[in-house]
This record gives structure tokens, C-alpha cells and sequence, in this order.
């Protein structure tokens, strides 16, 4: 019974660090695709309540959305997936974007994105 | 009592022992590699956030152009980040619990002007396991937009 709970826990905390790096892989991906912004319409506080709107440096029109537990950008017509998230939250403050990653069972990833040169509302 | 009962009970006692010693000490392993598991992945995540918190200090820098006076960037309780010159080099250095993690820009030519990376950043080495070295190229394009591409090659795998 030690030994069933052990290669529970065991497989548990294992999940668990593949999904932080996946996170961490996810929010990469996200501060990449960020970062070709060159203006927002508006930041969302929540993925889960609105895409977040942008245009890009080849003056394409961009959405982050969420559909179900995995991050889209949709540029034009296309759609890409960028990585599994359960939720991405945003705060615009002093000309930065506070970017967080909830995640289920572990502290959320926090960063900042600087907006320099960035249109913003 | 007849001695043969007797040695009988004995070993049996002795046997009944034995295997509870055993059981214990394998309860104690299981519990110590389940203890290991969990610190190691608390110090995963801590090391994934000190990254992260030093990605957050540069943007901080590039935002403000300029190195806060205190040398540190609080992220309250996510942690840290301070930032220090070795040279020409700039070194942010983000920390969560006792997890750190440094990036340094080199060449760091004006910090206060408007061209700060003149050719590259480098971030150095992790050491904790599933975090290797990353790579940054980082400038400013003509048109003066931010641009800084990073790939974070350990985390992609």
C-alpha cells in the first residue's frame, strides 16, 4: 500500500512539473508573439472573460483567445496554438504588462513585458 | 514450559521483528523519496520564476531606461530582481525563494541612452535540473520598436 501511494504521489509530482514546464514554454511562446505587437485595442483583466486584440508589425490584425485549456492566436484567417493554459491574466501599469500563468495546483508564473513603442489604449 | 515452545516463540517474535523493522524502514525510504519529489518540484517552479522575475527585470529596464536606484526590482511575493554592472556587462539577477537565475547583457553601452543592446544578450546557465542555457538577441530596430527574441531551449524540450 506504502509502495502504490508512493508511485501515486511520485506520478503526481512528476505531472506536475511537466505541466509547469509546459507553462513555462506556453508563456515564452506568448511574450514572443507579445512582443511583434505594435498596438492593442484593449487589455482583457482575463483570458476566460476576452481575447486580447492586437496588431502586429506586419499591420495584421491578432487575438489571443482560449479555447477550452489551450492558448490560440488567431492572425487574419490562420490560427495558431501556442501552448496549454487554463487561464492567462493581464495588468497594464507604468507602461508594462504584468503577464500571469494560473496554474491549477502551483503558484501562478508571473512576468512583465515592457510596451515601449507599443500603441496601447 | 517445554524449551521447544519456547525457542519457537522466540522465533517467531524474532521473525515478527524483523519484518517490522522492515516495513518501517521501507515506509521511512518511500516517505524520504516522496519528500525528495516534492522539494524538488517546489524548487523546479521557484528556479522557473526566478527566470522569469529576471525576464521581468530587464523589461523593467527597458521600459525605464535605467537602472533603479536601489538596484532591485520587487515582485513582492514572487521574488526579486537585482541588477548589477560587471564591466560593460549588465547582470539581471531574478530570485524566488533561494532559487536564482541571472541574465546578463553584454555590451551594455549607454544606460541611459536610447541604444542599450548593442549586439547581445546572454543568459547564463541554469543549474538546476530541466533548466539549461537559454540565448537572447536583443535591439532596437529602425523603427524603434522593442524589439528582444529569446528561446529558452532547455524549457522546450
Amino acid at each position: 500500500m506504502a509502495t502504490t501511494s508512493y508511485l501515486r504521489a511520485y506520478r503526481h509530482c512528476t505531472s506536475e512539473g511537466a505541466k509547469l514546464r509546459v507553462a513555462a514554454k506556453t508563456l515564452e511562446t506568448l511574450c514572443f508573439e507579445l512582443r511583434s505587437a505594435r498596438s492593442f485595442e484593449a487589455f482583457p483583466k482575463s483570458l476566460r472573460q476576452a481575447p486580447l486584440n492586437f496588431e502586429n508589425s506586419g499591420r495584421q490584425k491578432c487575438s489571443l483567445l482560449l479555447r477550452g485549456d489551450q492558448l490560440w492566436l488567431q492572425r487574419d484567417k490562420e490560427s495558431i496554438r501556442l501552448g496549454g493554459a487554463w487561464d492567462v491574466q493581464f495588468l497594464a501599469h507604468d507602461g508594462l504588462l504584468d503577464i500571469a500563468l494560473p496554474m491549477a495546483a502551483q503558484p501562478a508564473l508571473l512576468t512583465a513585458l515592457s510596451l515601449r513603442g507599443m500603441r496601447r489604449p | 514450559m517445554p524449551g521447544g515452545l519456547l525457542r519457537r516463540r522466540g522465533v517467531a517474535l524474532v521473525f515478527t521483528l524483523s519484518v517490522g523493522v522492515l516495513l518501517v524502514i521501507l515506509s521511512l525510504s518511500l516517505f524520504s523519496f516522496y519528500s525528495n519529489e516534492v522539494y524538488a518540484q517546489g524548487q523546479q517552479q521557484k528556479a522557473i520564476q526566478a527566470y522569469w522575475n529576471a525576464r521581468a527585470g530587464l523589461e523593467h529596464f527597458c521600459q525605464e531606461r535605467r537602472v533603479p536606484s536601489a538596484g532591485v526590482y520587487d515582485f513582492h511575493e514572487h521574488g526579486r530582481c537585482t541588477v548589477s554592472t560587471q564591466g560593460k556587462d549588465l547582470v539581471f539577477e531574478g530570485q524566488a525563494g533561494s532559487q536564482k537565475r541571472r541574465i546578463a547583457c553584454s555590451n551594455v553601452t549607454r544606460l541611459d541612452g536610447w541604444r542599450i543592446f548593442e549586439t547581445a544578450c546572454f543568459y547564463a546557465v541554469g543549474s538546476h535540473r530541466g533548466l539549461g542555457s537559454a540565448f537572447f538577441d536583443g535591439g532596437y530596430g529602425l523603427n524603434g520598436h522593442h524589439q528582444l527574441s529569446a528561446s529558452l531551449s532547455a524549457l522546450h524540450q
